[in-house]
């Protein structure tokens, strides 16, 4: 008996729905599991198996069903919100873990295929914890002030030909409560794929996988650190494995 | 080469053997020709920063200043070490340990110029402040001192109470007596040695004359002011040897001396007295020239308009 959540997963295919838009869906197609497809980790729709590193449970017990105020909602965070309770915001956590686990699938390809993934956060509280999760994966985290033209002007910045990332996670999106993180339009310009936090308040609009959830509290970026942390170890460990057996 | 001992041959000689084989006029000593160790004369280049594939070795790489940053996230780690041991330790209803304690007192955080050059990067003052900041949070917990390796680090000693640390032990001649003797005892044309010997009868002794070799009261008092400073008039004897220069200078290269040796014989409080009261600093003042078109060095002609 598959958890409710999953049940939908396999229902649509894996493609996103979003609730309340009235953009018109792809037509979910047919996942057929043979043996061939099973060894090509794209054709496979959850090929790292993200589906079962978190139940809507956890979410819940993360607090990450809280969102802000009722005034200081972003409109387009709208089709994520499930209603409000003495005034604030309440994420549908089943949308929530929808697209959490799109986002941690796609995390665990990038790392499959040896991409650099960067973890921004601009919350001090949590910051310490986001650059201790990126060290322990391997990867690089971005948790102080952003000088402009870091991606736009690396070549420059840097001193030399860099490679940029190849996915930015965002614990949170925003620099402060009035700004966005330059970061998520300059990926958007660099072409980088995002994936973002994005809190009640927060503009979806520029995120690749924007994943509705509380963006502050630390039980739940612990949550989503803990997440990412064991998306991107599948997905490496799965390019060991690739590598070992074609050598 | 040059008759030395290739075995024995240290960064002095080199430089003795650069002078001589090359001779150079120019007047500022860091133009001229040099022999040292490329680390001395090249400022440390960051390695490289990449691998094969493109991946950055460092994780805080994009930061721009992945070291800088390194050592704030190492100071936050340290810190939330220390929080999770004290309450372990309040938890069992203990308290932090007295005696080990930090002492701080005698060093400083090293300077932004000092801290840029181990990281190889450049910070800002704000940076710098931050830096500052979250190291004194560090040495303000309970327990800092279990992490005193890290702080040991970032401080530097103060130059004061470094020569303080340096104090020579005295030598004891054929009847039991200690003596130390300073040589280079240095003031204005002035040059001598003076040695102190102890336990003595409060005996001086100024090229083989006693204190009446200076007429003047003043410069009687400058030999004297050392040992009555730091109550040792009669307890030790005092031998100069001293040339050049006039009373004043004599007199004035003899006080440093006797405080110089002086710091064998006291305690580690009549040390810093004596430091903080100038004893122990030299006077490197030197007579200024006489200008062509004035009178004196400064001195001018009186001035009329017309």
């Amino acid at each position: 008996m598959l958890p409710r959540c999953l049940q939908r997963h396999v229902r649509n295919g894996f493609t996103l729905s979003r609730y309340y838009s009235n953009a018109p869906q792809p037509e979910p197609a047919q996942v057929t599991v043979d043996e061939s497809v099973k060894t090509s980790p794209l054709d496979h729709p959850d090929f790292f198996q993200v589906h079962n590193l978190f139940t809507v449970k956890d979410l819940f017990d993360a607090g990450v069903h809280y969102g802000h105020k009722e005034g200081s909602l972003n409109e387009f965070m709208l089709p994520y919100i499930y209603g409000s309770r003495q005034g604030h915001l309440i994420f549908d956590l089943d949308i929530t873990a929808e697209h959490l686990r799109k986002a941690l699938n796609f995390a665990a390809h990038i790392a499959y295929r040896g991409g650099i993934i960067c973890f921004f956060n601009r919350n001090a509280l949590n910051a310490h914890l986001v650059e201790k999760t990126a060290q322990e994966c391997g990867e690089y985290a971005h948790t102080r002030f952003w000088r402009g033209g870091i991606f736009t002007n690396a070549n420059h910045q840097f001193g030399a030909v860099t490679r940029l990332p190849d996915l930015c996670i965002f614990m949170n999106t925003q620099n402060n409560i009035l700004n966005q993180h330059t970061a998520v339009r300059d990926s958007a310009k660099m072409l980088i794929p995002t994936i973002g936090i994005v809190d009640s308040n927060c503009s979806p609009n520029l995120i690749t996988y924007p994943v509705p959830g509380n963006d502050d509290t630390p039980r739940a970026i612990e949550m989503y650190c803990k997440l990412f942390k064991a998306a991107i170890k599948r997905g490496k460990d799965a390019r060991m494995k690739f590598l070992q057996e074609n050598n | 080469m040059m008759g030395e001992d290739p075995e024995t041959f240290t960064q002095k000689d080199v430089d003795r053997a650069i002078e001589y084989l090359f001779p150079s006029g120019i007047y500022d000593p860091a133009a001229r020709p040099l022999m040292k160790p490329p680390e001395e004369v090249f400022p440390n280049r960051k390695a490289a920063e990449f691998d094969e594939a493109g991946r950055p070795h460092h994780f805080l790489f994009y930061t721009g200043k992945p070291n800088f940053f390194k050592l704030l996230h190492d100071a936050a780690e340290t810190i939330q070490t220390l929080y999770k041991f004290e309450d372990k330790v309040i938890r069992k209803k203990e308290i932090p340990d007295p005696n080990a304690e930090l002492e701080l007192l005698a060093s400083v955080w090293i300077t932004r110029e000092e801290l840029e050059q181990s990281l190889v990067e450049k910070i800002t003052d704000l940076e710098y402040d931050n830096f500052k900041l979250v190291m004194e949070r560090i040495v303000s917990l309970p327990y800092s001192y279990r992490c005193k390796e890290f702080i040991e680090k970032y401080r530097k000693p103060l130059a004061s109470q470094r020569f303080a640390l340096e104090i020579p032990k005295p030598s004891y001649d054929q009847d039991g007596r200690a003596f130390i003797t300073t040589y280079e005892c240095l003031r204005k044309k002035a040059r001598g040695d003076v040695t102190i010997r102890s336990p003595g009868t409060g005996k001086i002794t100024i090229n083989g004359k006693d204190l009446t070799y200076f007429q003047d009261v003043q410069s009687r008092e400058q030999v004297l002011f050392p040992l009555i400073f730091s109550e040792m008039l009669g307890k030790v004897d005092v031998e100069c040897n001293i040339e050049g220069g006039g009373p004043s200078g004599q007199s004035g290269a003899i006080r440093w001396g006797i405080a110089w040796g002086l710091r064998s014989f006291v305690d580690k409080n009549m040390l810093e007295a004596m430091q903080v009261a100038g004893l122990l600093t030299r006077d490197h003042r030197r007579r200024e020239r006489k200008k062509p078109g004035q009178p004196g060095a400064r001195k001018k002609p009186t001035w009329k308009k017309r």
